[in-house]
């Protein structure tokens, strides 16, 4: 028994407590899987997550994948032995396009993450202070939407030298704006809502309004937003290695296979084909999830 | 007479992700020409479906089971576009609850009735001229009683006041000349002494015009006063109907004896109040300012130098049509808003020059209970946090202290204590506004503020809501300021009453004195008003009417 005798607390069971939420989630499910584009996103992107997960053990000649290599076998199309063919140093390109896949999403979670990460609570800083404050904010925000994305991180890689870390870097500096954004807006909105002001008539301090409520109710288009932005930071990430300032080459980035593939274009063509075949379908596939979740958490889909 | 409207066996379902929902239950009901029927149900009976569904605009996933709706001869439901167009807005037309969102505020109003006359002229084959159209538009705003409609056809919907914008969209309606006119609400959104008017001009309309009417509402008040006949709905079902005077005087069904019973009557005898000695002042307010900057470069006077007191244990109401400032002295008081100037002193000691620490820690003796309970909740909470939230901020229990203030809290305000794990969502607008109660509670404050908090709920609701707030001060020794517009309310729970006007204070003093004696005419006008609509004079009038 707890210490009080008043009462006896209720206790129920897991399903019975969550009943709601139970529902909430076979409702979204039912709307989701009734949506053609947005089943084929999660698929594209379920198979990207395996890759990544597994690539390694699935892939053919995981050697290749390591800077080994078969001069015999330079530049042969695909077959039976090789899928996607070989490129000029003999490596299997199929057993490079499934490990690059690790590479990609780290590289997407990375940006998108340190890019929510500053955006998102810069963003309800703006919006819940308002003055001064926000206007800080969003005018620093402003300075660094107003110079295109990536000619801002080509010249912050071009200053901090290629490779993969800085690649990250510089797109995660050039990503937190559109949080930023995002996040101010719904924050103006919500922070309007009255139960914000029943909690402030109850004495709570700002930070508990942020967190408590101003954020869950951000967090519908934080999470469409980055599963977007997940396929943009993969392309950007894969755009930097294609001019030779993101992997460098040896490494099986899609980016950086394409960017040696330039020269062997038209002939041998699988060379360049596939990592970029790669790219594509990730983008979509995250694109696609993203405008399905925006159908299911959108509120003016809810009404069922 | 002919029946102008014949629904038969209608029955409807609307599909949701739970499965079907039966929403209208074999509805039987005839309207004749020239005959006013009033629809009276709360809120979820399936009224408002009921006559969408007369016109083609019910719900879309909305499924006709059964049953038939006949106009004037013409099956309605094998209609296609084509023949809506012919009836909708030409012989069966609708004015809506709430007339901001009904009109563009980009147009003028002259423009924008000129347009209904347009479309109705092209479903019909007319042509006018748009000199011709102006002329038509003046002449329905001066129908519907608008002063200077020359004037009002050049202005735009936020230039006018509620009850005016109420008077555009009937003249809208009236546009096309309809044989039926349907009205969902219209007068729920506004103030008494305009919805007093606006059922006036309906009660013209039909003498003037031989117009036939439905109106639905949930005020059986103002049913009564429009309407010769009415039907009571409750859960997608008709359970009662016939003359209204009949249905007010002898009601035959459970329900509707339960509804009746649960309006607040403007004229019962005052129950007895428990004559206290006068105890110290609790809250005082002196000189009480708020000034908002206007747009146009003026000022306006939100709350304009108030002077009040409230004694501990008493129940002080303030009543005032819509933007007389009432609900500001509520924000003013607990400080969510700045004042301009004036000083509130809160069991001693002044509030207005508090801040930071010092004011957080004062707000837990003063509570605020908002109007409407679903917004006044986080949707992403449960009732358990939404409960412990108090705790959370203003105390220092440990997690299974709070949980166990929580379920005795559920345990006060009526709930069950499995509602710890509920959403918002799934609760009536009564157990969440009792949510807000105990969240407003918890912290054992010694003044509440109630803002309408029974306005957004249903009669029986609200009656269920009132006693439980007379048995709550009893038990916890609570002080109320109670605000509300709704004269029969204030009559019921308030010790003292103070009229508000414009930010000023108008009157004040004890209930009994200000609705049996008031002193100022425009608290006469509100009373005056207030009584129109109350049921026992509307079967006063009739009897008066019988006996001459």
């Amino acid at each position: 028994m707890t210490t009080s005798d008043l009462t006896t607390p209720v206790r129920l069971s897991f399903r019975e407590r969550h009943e709601s939420r139970i529902r909430q989630l076979r409702l979204y499910a039912h709307t989701f899987a009734g949506s053609f584009s947005s089943m084929l996103g999660l698929v594209l992107v379920l198979l990207f997550l395996a890759l990544a997960a597994f690539g390694p053990w699935l892939a053919p000649y995981p050697e290749h994948t390591t800077g080994g290599f078969d001069m015999a076998a330079r530049l042969q199309p695909p077959s039976a032995t090789h899928w996607f063919g070989t490129d000029e140093m003999g490596s299997d390109i199929l057993s490079r396009v499934i490990v690059g896949a690790r590479t990609s999403l780290w590289i997407g979670l990375l940006i998108t993450g340190i890019g929510a990460g500053i955006g998102v609570p810069l963003g309800i800083i703006a919006g819940y202070t308002g003055g001064w404050t926000r206007a800080a904010i969003m005018r620093f925000t402003e300075l660094f939407l107003a110079v295109p994305g990536l000619a801002l991180a080509l010249a912050i890689v071009a200053a901090l030298g290629p490779g993969i870390t800085n690649c990250v870097i510089a797109l995660a500096i050039v990503w937190w704006p559109g949080y930023v954004r995002l996040v101010e807006a719904k924050t103006l909105s919500v922070k309007e809502e009255l139960f914000v002001e029943s909690a402030r008539s109850l004495g709570a301090r700002t930070p508990w309004i942020m967190w408590h409520h101003i954020l869950p109710n951000c967090w519908s288009p934080i999470i469409v937003k980055m599963s977007m932005d997940m396929g943009m930071a993969i392309l950007a990430a894969a755009s930097l290695g294609f001019i030779g300032l993101g992997a460098r080459p040896p490494a099986p980035e899609w980016g950086a296979m394409i960017s040696v593939a330039r020269s062997y274009m038209p002939d041998w063509w699988w060379y360049s084909f596939f990592p970029g075949a790669a790219i594509f379908l990730t983008v979509l596939g995250f694109n696609l999830l993203g405008d399905g979740l925006r159908d299911i958490l959108d509120p003016r889909s809810r009404e069922r | 007479m002919s029946n102008l409207l014949d629904i038969r066996n209608y029955t409807l379902d609307i599909d949701t992700f739970d499965g079907p929902v039966h929403v209208l239950k074999d509805i039987n009901l005839t309207v004749r020409r020239g005959e006013t029927l009033g629809i009276v149900g709360e809120s979820g009976s399936g009224k408002t479906v009921l006559v969408r569904s007369i016109l083609g605009l019910a719900p879309k996933r909305a499924r006709v089971v059964e049953g038939s709706i006949r106009f004037d001869g013409t099956d309605l439901s094998t209609l296609g576009d084509k023949g809506w167009k012919k009836i909708r807005g030409v012989r069966i037309s609708m004015i809506f609850q709430d007339p901001m969102t009904y009109l563009n505020p980009l147009f003028s109003i002259g423009r924008q009735i000129g347009d209904v006359i347009a479309a109705h002229n092209r479903a019909t084959g007319i042509s006018m001229s748009a000199a011709g159209r102006r002329a038509r538009s003046e002449d329905l705003l001066d129908q519907v009683g608008i002063p200077d409609p020359a004037r009002v056809c050049d202005q735009y919907p936020h230039q006018l006041s509620g009850g005016m914008r109420q008077r555009v969209l009937i003249a809208m309606a009236l546009s096309g000349k309809p044989d039926l006119l349907i009205a969902d609400e219209p007068t729920t959104a506004l103030d008494v002494t305009v919805q007093a008017q606006v059922l006036d001009l309906i009660n013209e309309l039909v003498a003037k015009l031989n117009l036939t009417v439905i109106m639905i509402s949930h005020d059986v008040g103002a049913i009564a006063t429009v309407a010769k006949r009415c039907a009571v709905m409750f859960r997608g079902e008709i359970v009662e109907e016939g003359a209204t005077e009949d249905i007010l005087r002898a009601p035959q069904h459970d329900y509707t004896k339960r509804l009746l019973a649960a309006v607040p009557e403007i004229d019962a005898p005052l129950a007895a109040r428990d004559e206290r000695a006068p105890a110290r002042p609790l809250l005082e307010v002196k000189g009480l300012a708020k000034t908002y900057a206007a747009k146009s470069g003026g000022e306006v006077r939100a709350v304009d130098g108030v002077d009040f007191s409230i004694a501990q244990g008493e129940v002080l109401g303030i009543v005032g049509e819509s933007g007389s400032g009432k609900s500001t002295i509520a924000r003013l008081v607990l400080r969510l808003v700045e004042p301009t100037a004036g000083a509130v002193a809160f069991d001693g000691s002044d509030i207005t020059a508090m801040n930071g620490e010092a004011l957080r820690r004062m707000r837990r003796h003063m509570q605020l209970v908002f109007q409407n309970p679903h917004s006044a909740l986080n949707g992403r909470h449960t009732i358990g946090d939404a409960i412990a939230e108090p705790f959370r901020i203003q105390s220092k229990l440990s997690r299974r202290e709070i949980e166990a203030n929580v379920e005795m809290l559920l345990d006060t305000v009526q709930l069950p204590k499995a509602f710890r794990y509920r959403y918002p969502h799934e609760l009536s607008g009564g157990q969440k506004q009792r949510v807000c109660i105990a969240r407003a509670v918890a912290l054992k404050p010694k003044l509440l503020l109630l803002d309408e908090p029974t306005s957004a709920l249903d009669v029986s609701v609200q009656a269920q809501i009132l006693d439980f707030l007379k048995q709550l001060r009893a038990e916890l020794d609570l002080t109320y300021l109670f605000i509300s517009h709704d004269l029969a309310v204030v009559r019921e729970i308030c010790d003292r009453v103070l009229v508000m006007q414009r930010g000023k204070i108008v009157e004040q003093g004890p209930t009994a004195q200000i609705f049996d004696a008031p002193t100022e005419a425009y608290t006469r006008q509100l009373l005056a008003s207030a009584r129109k609509t109350a049921p026992s004079s509307l079967l006063a009038d009739a009897e008066l009417a019988a006996a001459q």
